[in-house]
């Protein structure tokens, strides 16, 4: 009765993402009581977001000496993808250890709490999105069908980020440090990601390998790309591919041998 | 064995079965130094052990258990505090899989341990009970159903439109038992009565959870209360550090453990 192959908790996940109706509802409720007795609601995270990608851009735009029309939308996008990203591995670190009362009561299986927090990053992307919208009301860069890569580019995204959250998610509860060592990486990737700066900076020069080892790049390239207006190039494509695979299978791999220690380790 | 109908007109049959179930603790931040000395045996709890290697405590909750259960069987579990009755419990809820060993278990489970599970201060009635019932597994239509159910057993009316921490704790004691126990079940795993309010509404309580647990195929039930055990259950089983000491009528478990207690 106790599989533990890679295989059963790829079988798991699927058979608990068509349970969509039960953990997004579950996101929402989240979502509606975290803000509830504000007067914005949700609406509080597109205005943080929104007044910090007003004053960073103009900043940074005045710093690097870029033009406001390229540099705001560029610097949104990123930002805006790198909320989704860092946001759900951080909060991936404790997605078990938050629910632990209910994990050592009752045997709903531990994807569930994963979609669960997933949705809720989701949410929170969908609020974002809006000042994306609005950017673009403003500057009107030149946009071509390739937005529509947009999609595969998110699905890959989660993807990465399902499988991330997974890993993080068990090895957070055995080991009680990794989640303040991921803390910090992702604090450090933020600034070597290209998010506040352009790639094409640092091209050519020695450092760029860079970007050519950090996973972050190519998954924020696959969905930034087709919103700026371009269609990402070959090597983003196969590089968030990889990312994504590796990720999955490491994530299940650990679900599928540990997911009955967790109730233990809690 | 009694054969129980569901809806599908398929008969089915519950029961719990153990075989030679070994549940482990491991503690991660225990000195293993500090225990070493103190390896013995204790008036509560299993039985602490320390490996040489690898600097770790691991409790033994639960030691080769074998045990059956079936379609009838209303199981008091017996224990002194720390005796495994709340591993047990959890591992026939699925929570704890064995270290050895297997558990199989064939019915649907509903375990009352926790009331306040997965509820949330700031929502309403209403959301809580949407909120405990998707926790627990069910579909936002299945729970819709029963609503009605628990806003009338509760007597709550429109206070449920309120967020539960503006309520007095009898109010919350209300809704707690009126969602807990509003949902069927084959098996019932209760860790200590539920039953509680004020006046009335203890001896409605009651009379709902006999109810369900009339309707359920299985029950299994650890506590304290002596009178209580010997009044809804039809069979005992005495743990003791982790190992099943008495299994047998529940007025000879009682009897038994009344012994060793005084």
């Amino acid at each position: 009765m106790t599989e533990r192959g890679i295989g059963s908790a790829l079988r798991e996940s699927v058979v608990n993402l068509r349970d969509f109706d039960r953990w997004a509802t579950l996101a929402w409720i989240d979502t509606t009581l975290r803000y509830r007795r504000t007067m914005l609601g949700p609406w509080w995270v597109t205005l943080s977001t929104g007044v910090l990608i007003g004053s960073v851009g103009l900043v940074w735009g005045a710093i690097f000496n870029m033009d406001l029309a390229a540099y705001m939308p560029f610097f949104a996008t990123g930002i805006i993808l790198w909320t989704l990203i860092s946001g759900s591995l951080t909060e991936g670190c404790n997605v078990f250890t938050q629910a632990g009362s209910l994990i050592k009561s009752v045997p709903v299986p531990l994807m569930t709490h994963v979609y669960r927090m997933l949705a809720r990053q989701i949410i929170i992307l969908t609020h974002n999105a809006v000042l994306i919208v609005l950017l673009w009301l403003i500057f009107q860069w030149p946009l071509s069908w390739s937005v529509v890569l947009v999609v595969p580019g998110l699905i890959i995204v989660a993807i990465a980020l399902v499988g991330g959250v997974l890993a993080l998610g068990i090895l957070c509860t055995r080991f009680r440090d990794v989640p303040q060592i991921i803390a910090a990486i992702l604090q450090l990737l933020f600034l070597l990601t290209p998010i506040m700066w352009t790639s094409d900076s640092i091209r050519g020069k020695a450092v760029s390998v860079m970007l050519d080892i950090n996973p972050f790049y190519y998954l924020l390239e696959v969905v930034r790309e087709p919103l700026l207006g371009h269609s990402p190039e070959s090597y983003v494509w196969i590089g968030a591919g990889v990312v994504s695979l590796t990720s999955l299978l490491i994530g299940h791999a650990l679900y599928g041998r540990f997911r009955h220690r967790v109730a233990y380790w809690l | 064995m009694t054969s129980i109908t569901t809806e599908n007109n398929l008969p089915i049959v519950s029961y719990i079965r153990f075989d030679h179930v070994v549940v482990d603790f491991t503690i991660y931040q225990a000195s293993a130094r500090l225990l070493k000395k103190t390896l013995l045996h204790n008036a509560v709890g299993g039985f602490i052990r320390t490996s040489e290697q690898s600097n770790r405590v691991s409790v033994r909750a639960l030691q080769d258990i074998n045990l059956n259960i079936s379609s009838g069987d209303r199981v008091a579990l017996l224990g002194h505090n720390g005796a495994g009755k709340t591993t047990m419990l959890r591992a026939m809820a699925g929570v704890y899989s064995p270290t050895s060993g297997s558990v199989d278990v064939s019915g649907r489970r509903m375990s009352l341990f926790d009331l306040g599970l997965g509820l949330d201060a700031d929502a309403t009635g209403y959301e809580n009970i949407l909120l405990r019932g998707l926790i627990i597994g069910l579909r936002r239509a299945d729970i819709e159903r029963k609503v009605d159910d628990i806003v009338a057993f509760s007597g709550l009316g429109d206070f449920l439109d309120l967020p539960i921490r503006t309520y007095s704790s009898g109010m919350m004691l209300r809704l707690l038992f009126s969602i807990a126990t509003s949902l069927e079940a084959d098996i019932l795993l209760m860790d200590e009565w539920l039953g509680m309010g004020d006046q009335d509404f203890i001896v409605k309580a009651n009379r709902r959870l006999h109810d369900l647990i009339d309707r359920s195929h299985i029950l299994v039930f650890a506590s304290h209360e002596i009178a209580l055990l010997e009044q809804t259950c039809n069979r005992g089983v005495i743990l003791e550090g982790g190992r099943i000491v008495f299994d047998g009528a529940v007025k000879e478990a009682i009897a038994l453990y009344s012994k060793q207690v005084t």
